[in-house]
């Protein structure tokens, strides 16, 4: 389906632009032509202008499929697992685990115990509720440093600023 | 200290779902503009490992790979008819297109504050808006930020901060953008 979206639909360049052109203005053509791609997170099809010499490769890589997101779930008030989310997330408890698994037994050790534990659920937890409690000591002192770091900092008393735009220079010069 | 070293080897790896949310869909209107869009793939690939703090575990942000859709989606929500761009653009060829007007974003920093309370992300992006003949008529750059409270503590509040505060970046930039087109058109027309 993405092959021929992205190599069957080129489209003929006069028929869809032609009319802004003038009759009496001659336009060079360039190495270009048009196609149409499908946006790589909602399908939603947009037209491309790409080099004329070469098959397209896809611009942007294969990705998941999301839901979009919810802003309530960053509401402080907000429990996590209250508001839906289906997206991508770091799984901190396992890279402390880990982190702790390679701490505990040295890098082969870690990697022996890395090879096991996929191969042993129960063996898994119950290791893995040990390791946990080590990284949450390895977390806790690691916030901690940072409010020590942060807290003299003004700029994060009552921040309402969510965006931003401000002109730099109008000016009529060519760059790019 | 060994453990917390080994910690510091690994860490948060914050991907945001790369979609704007319903109410970005629903507050933006579209206007009547053919609008090309153009951006380095370079962007895709930018990631920022600010950890927001010399003692806090180690984050990295793939802010370009979501950055890249999350734009894309908004130009298709602004403009009625929009063109992205994957080759060099030249005056030629946005003569030949009949595109009016080029508009070119390249990121300029990602910052990551984090306090025992919450975390502040921010993007700053430089935009460029070129007439047919790729002459500047407008150079701005935008912030885009989320300042959110225990957002370590829930399961994809990371992720969401991360998209808020490029959601907030490209609203900002999509509403400049129709501004300034809005003047052009009343001063033609004047």
């Amino acid at each position: 389906m993405k092959i021929i979206l992205n190599l069957g639909l080129i489209f003929s360049i006069s028929l869809i632009f032609g009319p802004v052109i003038n009759a009496s203005e001659v336009i060079p053509e360039t190495d270009s032509q048009v196609i149409v791609r499908a946006h790589p997170k909602t399908g939603k099809p947009y037209v491309v202008i790409v080099a004329k010499d070469s098959i397209p490769e896809p611009f942007f890589p294969d990705s998941k499929k999301f839901s979009r997101p919810d802003y309530r779930l960053l509401d402080p008030k907000v429990k996590s697992g209250q508001i839906p989310y289906d997206g991508p997330y770091s799984d901190s408890k396992r890279i402390y685990i880990f982190a702790a698994t390679v701490a505990t037994l040295g890098t082969v050790g870690g990697a022996i115990g890395m090879a096991v534990i996929p191969a042993s659920a129960s063996g898994a937890a119950t290791g893995g509720a040990g390791y946990l409690a080590a990284g949450g000591a390895v977390a806790a002192s690691t916030v901690t440093a940072a409010v020590a770091n942060t807290a003299p900092n003004p700029k994060n008393d009552d921040f309402v600023q969510t965006s931003e735009s401000k002109s730099i220079y109008k000016e009529n010069q060519k760059r790019l | 200290m060994f453990l917390a070293g080994c910690a510091s080897i690994f860490g948060w790896d914050i991907q945001a779902p790369g979609l704007l949310s319903e109410g970005f869909i629903q507050s933006v209107q579209p206007i009547h503009q053919r609008i090309a869009l153009y951006f380095s793939k370079d962007l895709l690939s930018y990631v920022s490992k600010d950890r927001g703090g010399r003692s806090a575990d180690p984050q990295t942000y793939h802010v370009g790979e979501s950055y890249g859709p999350m734009i894309i989606e908004a130009f298709q929500s602004a403009f009625d008819e929009f063109i992205f761009l994957e080759t060099e653009p030249s005056a030629d060829l946005l003569k030949q297109y009949g595109v009016p007007y080029l508009v070119a974003v390249k990121i300029k920093n990602f910052n990551n504050e984090v306090s025992w309370s919450g975390q502040i992300l921010s993007l700053a992006t430089e935009t460029t808006i070129f007439d047919s003949n790729l002459t500047v008529i407008e150079h701005f750059e935008s912030t885009g930020t989320s300042d959110v409270k225990r957002v370590f503590a829930k399961k994809g509040g990371p992720q969401v901060n991360l998209n808020l505060a490029l959601e907030n970046n490209i609203m900002s930039i999509v509403e400049h953008i129709q501004d300034v087109l809005k003047q052009k058109s009343n001063e033609n027309n004047s």
